[in-house]
């Protein structure tokens, strides 16, 4: 038994470890449908639908960011065969496994800081698998 | 003979008692005459919705409305559905039931909304109509 920490965190894209990954975060909900009829005293909900997003910063080493970035920042349209990307959080021997498309690019380069690229994503459909 | 509702609860409800028949007449001095012509009110209304129903609840309202219309036939409420939550003298003017001769008829066809699989919300209207014999 032992914490989780940044040092045990990784990143994968289409089956490759992303480099240089500073953190990344997934955010996870379920719709609750109201069901209160005008008989109940109090509130009563049934679950809805499923929905993820997440977000992730990695630092402008070589081309470390490129394999998100390239889905988002590109010529030509974006593409669901070409642009949905299999992605693994991973931290330790556990791991959340999404396909996701890119939502959102934002690339920062200023004096005195190293450039880096942070990534949004939404995950499609179910969950490719979980090890919690 | 009138058809009992489906076994649901509304999740929201809207009634109106309706109007009396009548016709008004202004003459130029302002004066007002009006002509009544029935003593009983006319044309309530009542708007039920139900959100996030199973779909076999809200099959159930479709086939209602096709068996209470099918005959033209009316519908008839209880506090178990169509009036929950309500008590006494109010239960009555939902259901029309405290004497007031009208009859509930589909005032036009259900709306089914799908929600999600195996879920979906209807709305239906209802007019309540003073028959004729």
């Amino acid at each position: 038994m032992a914490f989780f920490s940044g040092r045990d965190g990784s990143l994968y894209a289409d089956g490759v470890k992303l480099a240089r990954v500073s953190n990344w975060s997934l955010s996870s909900t379920v719709e609750a449908l109201e069901v209160t009829d005008l008989g109940d005293d109090s509130r009563d909900y049934t679950p809805g639908l499923k929905a993820a997003t997440g977000t992730a910063s990695i630092f402008y080493y070589d081309d470390a960011p490129v394999p998100l970035l390239q889905h988002v920042i590109k010529t030509g349209p974006v593409t669901d065969a070409t642009d949905k990307v299999a992605l693994s959080l991973r931290w330790g021997d556990k791991k959340i496994d999404v396909n996701a498309i890119m939502t959102s690019a934002a690339l920062t380069c200023q004096v005195g800081a190293v450039m880096q690229a942070d990534i949004g994503f939404s995950v499609c459909g179910d969950y490719s698998d979980v090890v919690l | 003979m009138p058809v009992a509702f489906p076994n649901l609860k509304p999740s929201a409800r809207s009634y109106s008692p309706g109007e009396y028949p009548q016709t008004a007449f202004q003459a130029q001095n302002g004066a007002v005459t009006v002509v009544r012509f029935g003593s009983r009110r006319v044309d309530s209304t009542l708007e039920l919705t139900f959100n996030n129903i199973a779909d076999a609840d809200a099959s159930s309202i479709l086939q209602n409305y096709e068996q209470v219309n099918g005959v033209w036939d009316s519908v008839t409420f209880t506090t178990a559905t169509g009036a929950v939550g309500t008590a006494g003298s109010l239960a009555e003017f939902i259901e029309e039931s405290g004497g007031s001769g009208l009859r509930w008829r589909y005032a036009g066809p259900p709306r089914l909304t799908s929600i999600k699989p195996g879920f979906s919300s209807v709305s239906c209207s209802f007019v309540g109509v003073l028959d004729g014999v």
